[in-house]
């Protein structure tokens, strides 16, 4: 993903105008104190607020996009920092008494801007809860972004590992079930080797959402690795899972994927395993029994197939 | 002074010896799908972007060796050994790919792989050995790439992988031995190799069960898998560098050392250079005389407890090495466990951890 920062170049612009403004002012009213006269303690401190709230708005405009929060978040962000410059000014040049300028640069300006600021993260708080809910399904109590498999936008195995584990402590407190599926695209390097690795990437993206919207919101979906994926349904019996497994297939072998060189549409198979909580004690048993059922599965459903032709 | 040798040629790690429109490309094609920027994959490595489309330019090990760093440093890299292997076996030769699929068994598909691995992946070389029970096929490191093995040992595995699947073997009937200790997420290599894996391994080798070995190929033509032999047997001959430069060593210690108490002066003769040109060699390779010597005699004394089923004094007389306590307490420094124990850990199949 690229920087956010090409898009808000007008801000960067309104920073540094202000910026330079103030210290015109400064320079203008007042003159700079001798050597002796500042106290190098102070300009440390208010020099590092001042440091830090250009940090914190280098983060701002990097990732966020254009927007109503975004622009609440910014201006909060230039106003302080030009409030902290004003004071830390202070400690370098002596304005004379009877300007009111720097006072209300400082004492007007920092109060404005937090109230920008807390406009700010009220309305970021929302739109937090707006993303939350095209989250589900895809996340749970928990957010890591290294964890994020980048092709299908899902979390990888490491996540629903730790996702298990709680599972498993809830089953073990409160007699809760819980069944897990694993999911497997029937000759996915075949289709790889015909259409290409990057219809490759898009079938399992499409897969992935196909996944995600024929599973409840308390469910949980993450790409295992390669043409794997694995659901976590908590408080499900075994035979609740096998329904909603039964209705995943049925949903995945009617997606009609158009590969972007070939006219016709391609259906793919896939093959399913599923367990419960009494297959093994630790996520790690559970996801490796589900691996060997998984590749059973697919050497009968091989056998079947040769028979068959 | 002694006469030297007639050695195979040989490429070392700044040879310029592997086709730019080969591994390379495909690597970096595989690395654009994955959604990584090509041109910082290619700093450092001294390839430029005009050179990746030119005919007959060929890099180095070295210079491959510096994208392979560069493309594991990326945070989607996780998969991309074992999804650059199952390419592998269509990017090389096409002649030798005929071979391949025209091999009578899977035991002589390996013995294929064994004989060309120069043409399939220069990087790494391979032993294959067979017991009344399996066949092993053992991975090395042809040409000094320590920081690199799991990357080469991952895709050659996956790459092998991929063509037993094409004659329908199952990935849970073999076994494979990593030499790397057990990664945090295991997900991509339980997804690629099957769930028969065994980590901190004294070699990084591929098992595979006598009767899967000896299954009859259904493609199998001795007529075409003779004729593409005889081509790639042709193509060998017109490349310079039969064999990586560690290869080579590793293959005339193996040689001597049940016939001769082996030194660095003696190897240098037999590559007709001087010891110190034999000492900075094998540094540019990143390695010492004694830490080869010591993976051959391993290599050895492994075939010779598992394989032949010796007992430890009869492998000491045939290393050359003076009493049984001596032996074991070298085996012990190479492989991290004491013989007795190795040979109980190889012989049981089940069991899958070291």
């Amino acid at each position: 993903m690229r920087s956010h920062a090409s898009l808000h170049t007008s801000k960067i612009v309104l920073l540094l105008v202000v910026c330079f403004s103030v210290l015109i002012t400064n320079l203008g009213m007042g003159d700079i104190k001798s050597w002796g006269d500042i106290t190098w303690i102070d300009i440390f401190g208010e020099g590092s607020i001042m440091g830090l709230m250009l940090i914190f708005l280098t983060f701002v405009i990097n990732s966020r996009p254009r927007g109503r929060v975004t622009d609440l978040l910014i201006i909060g962000m230039i106003g302080f920092t030009a409030a902290s410059f004003q004071d830390l000014l202070d400690e370098i040049i002596a304005v004379p008494a009877g300007y009111i300028f720097d006072d209300l640069i400082e004492s007007v300006t920092a109060p404005v801007s937090v109230i920008f600021l807390a406009f700010g993260f009220y309305f970021w708080n929302q739109e937090q809860i707006a993303i939350n809910q095209r989250l589900q399904c895809k996340e749970r109590f928990y957010r890591e972004h290294s964890a994020l498999d980048y092709v299908t936008d899902l979390y990888t195995a490491l996540y629903m590992k730790k996702q298990i584990e709680r599972e498993l402590i809830h089953y073990k407190n409160l007699q809760q079930p819980l069944s897990l599926m694993m999911l497997d695209i029937v000759n996915f390097n075949d289709f790889n080797r015909r259409y290409g690795d990057q219809d490759g990437d898009r079938l399992l993206a499409q897969v992935a959402n196909i996944l995600t919207m024929n599973i409840r919101s308390v469910d949980l979906a993450c790409r295992f690795a390669g043409d794997r994926f694995i659901v976590l349904f908590p408080q499900t019996h075994l035979i609740d899972a096998q329904t909603y497994a039964d209705e995943i297939l049925n949903a995945l072998e009617n997606m009609a994927f158009k590969p972007d060189n070939a006219s016709r549409s391609v259906f793919n198979e896939c093959t399913v395993s599923l367990v419960d909580h009494s297959a093994g004690s630790t996520a790690d048993e559970l996801i490796d029994r589900l691996n060997r059922d998984l590749e059973t599965a697919k050497q009968k459903n091989h056998f079947r197939s040769i028979q068959a032709a | 002074m002694k006469s030297r040798i007639n050695m195979p040629s040989y490429y070392s790690i700044d040879d310029k010896i592997l086709p730019i429109s080969q591994i390379p490309a495909a690597m970096l094609e595989l690395a654009r799908n994955h959604r990584m920027d090509i041109n910082s994959l290619l700093k450092g490595t001294g390839i430029f972007m005009q050179d990746i489309s030119r005919r007959d330019y060929h890099i180095s090990c070295e210079q491959l060796k510096c994208l392979i760093n560069n493309i594991s440093k990326h945070n989607h890299s996780q998969e991309f050994a074992l999804r650059f292997g199952r390419q592998l076996p269509y990017i090389n030769h096409s002649t030798l790919l005929q071979a391949i699929v025209n091999a009578s068994c899977i035991r002589d598909l390996l013995e294929i792989l064994r004989n060309h691995c120069r043409l399939y992946y220069p990087l790494c070389f391979l032993h294959l050995a067979s017991d009344t029970k399996n066949h092993y096929l053992i991975i090395n490191d042809a040409i000094g790439c320590p920081q690199q093995q799991k990357f080469i040992s991952q895709s050659f595995i996956s790459s092998v992988l991929t063509l037993l699947k094409a004659s329908d073997i199952d990935k849970n009937q073999l076994t494979f031995y990593l030499e790397q200790s057990q990664p945090e997420d295991t997900a991509p290599l339980q997804t690629y190799l099957g769930s028969r894996i065994c980590y901190n391994a004294p070699i990084t080798a591929i098992i595979v069960p006598d009767h899967i070995g000896q299954k009859p190929l259904s493609n199998h033509s001795e007529t075409i898998k003779q004729q593409a032999l005889i081509e790639c047997q042709e193509s060998i001959q017109l490349i310079n560098g039969k064999q990586g430069f560690l290869e080579c060593l590793q293959k005339l210690l193996l040689r001597k050392i049940p016939r001769q108490d082996i030194t660095l002066q003696i190897c240098a003769e037999h590559f007709g250079i001087s010891s110190a040109t034999f000492k900075r060699r094998l540094k540019a390779h990143q390695t010492n005389f004694q830490s080869e010597l010591d993976r051959a005699r391993k290599l050895l004394a492994l075939s010779l407890l598992v394989i032949q089923d010796l007992n430890n004094e009869e492998v000491a007389r045939i290393l050359r090495i003076n009493d049984s306590a001596n032996f074991r307490r070298s085996f012990k420094r190479w492989t991290g466990s004491l013989p007795s124990t190795l040979r109980h850990q190889l012989a049981d199949p089940q069991n899958l951890h070291f």
